[in-house]
């Protein structure tokens, strides 16, 4: 399948979030940065998908982003071990994942902002040793 | 630097995805002729789009003001022409980029690059990652985020499968009235409806074909068709590459041009050539003979094939 078709719009994710929440089969959601998408970023969703399922993202903004959320979309919309994907919306995320069972929520913004800041690291590494 | 054409302009797609992936903080442009710019409006690895009509002479002076007031650090030539390494000079970067002169179309071209690169593999989207690589890209992203497009011209109701026989120069083309026969066994077998594109400027040449639907449209409209196309017939030209790009399942029907180098990209479509068929990039103005091996019953058979394995996936298409 074209793997563009698993980015969904906010409307749409949070409809399909509300029905699980109203008893549809669960699904596991993941929210974070993926600011750039690494390896260790496919890997931990590989390791959800293996556990319980593909799980669902949202794309959430870190400060100071490197790449822009549509390209981040595309790159982990692209991955076979995600369910779909969507951008975080201006408002209202905190509300929704707030009625989300713990069991079924994966919050990874503080890990991505280390996964990320190593990453830059190694680039600074990488280019002053050019 | 990829100017164009279509099927080009997608196979340069994941090499620039990971060329902005690696280098998040740079600023990515593109150098484009506008009529191929839709391809790549909205591409969220791309930071700004240079359009340039090359046929007026007051075009080159303006993209040499524009180039070089700019300071661009890097130049990357995915096309390897004199119109493309005219542009990389004129930018004036510290380094210019380009495949080694053994695999450019026009061998002057790389006297124009400071790095040329000998890229080792076969198919067009692995070479352009090659040179990608070279010039800094330390991931390989086989990503092509193309735009949604926008319904243009008649499609069919229900489901139908899509061709657009006159892509690409002559030798290319598989006989027009193969596509009538092909159009009978669908809308006998499965009844699916066959479609043939072409630009608005091209109906003459597909009106006398008997059982296919015409969509006439321009480039948003074939990417809007082909997004909604159950499958495609393609031969080597543009529409085969998007549809590839898009994961449409489909078969790919190829005579002078070799499918290792020029194949549909991504194992979505089966490929069909004549043994007879002997490779050779010369722009032919006549049909080439190996195209007329591939009648359009192994077309139809093997259509069905790669229908009947979507079907058989968890989810279909």
């Amino acid at each position: 399948m074209d793997t563009r078709e698993k980015i969904l719009s906010w409307h749409e994710a949070a409809g399909r979030i509300e029905r699980q929440l109203a008893g549809a089969p669960p699904l596991r959601l993941v929210t974070g940065h993926f600011d750039p998408l690494l390896v260790a970023h496919a890997r931990a969703l590989e390791e959800i998908a293996a556990s319980d399922g593909r799980p669902a993202v949202i794309i959430t903004e870190p400060p100071d982003p490197l790449l822009p959320a549509e390209a981040r979309a595309v790159l982990v919309a692209a991955l076979a071990a995600v369910e779909w994907v969507t951008l975080a919306p201006a408002s209202g995320l905190a509300e929704l994942l707030d009625r989300i069972p713990r069991t079924r929520l994966v919050r990874t913004e503080a890990d991505h902002l280390a996964i990320r800041a190593e990453f830059m690291r190694r680039v600074r590494a990488r280019h002053s040793t050019a | 630097m990829r100017l164009g054409s279509l099927g080009d302009v997608i196979h340069a797609l994941p090499a620039v995805a990971s060329l902005k992936h690696s280098l998040p903080r740079a600023h990515l442009a593109w150098l484009i002729e506008p009529r191929w710019a839709p391809l790549v409006a909205g591409n969220p690895f791309v930071d700004e789009l240079i359009l340039f009509d090359r046929s007026r002479l007051r075009n080159w002076i303006e993209l040499w003001r524009r180039l070089g007031a700019a300071r661009f650090d890097t130049v990357v030539d995915f096309q390897g022409l004199i119109k493309s390494a005219l542009p990389a000079l004129m930018a004036r970067p510290e380094r210019i980029f380009g495949f080694h002169a053994s695999q450019v179309r026009e061998r002057a071209a790389a006297l124009a690059y400071s790095h040329r690169v000998l890229a080792r593999s076969a198919h067009v989207v692995e070479r352009n990652l090659e040179l990608a690589a070279a010039a800094g890209a330390s991931f390989s992203l086989k990503v092509f985020p193309l735009p949604e497009g926008r319904p243009e011209g008649s499609l069919p109701e229900g489901d139908f499968i899509l061709a657009s026989p006159l892509g690409g120069w002559a030798a290319k083309q598989w006989p027009l009235d193969y596509y009538g026969e092909l159009a009978r066994l669908l809308e006998q077998g499965p009844r699916l409806r066959l479609v043939l594109n072409a630009a608005p400027h091209q109906a003459a040449a597909l009106a006398g074909i008997d059982g296919v639907h015409l969509h006439l449209s321009a480039l948003e409209g074939l990417i809007w068709a082909t997004r909604r196309a159950a499958a495609v017939v393609g031969i080597d030209s543009g529409p085969l590459h998007l549809a590839a790009a898009l994961a449409k399942p489909g078969v790919a029907i190829f005579g002078p041009t070799d499918p290792q180098r020029n194949g549909p990209y991504g194992g979505s479509m089966t490929v069909l050539r004549s043994p007879a068929a002997r490779t050779s990039y010369k722009r032919r103005s006549r049909l080439e003979a190996s195209m007329k091996d591939i009648t359009p019953e192994r077309v139809f058979d093997e259509l069905m094939a790669r229908l009947a394995l979507v079907a058989r996936r968890p989810g279909g298409a």
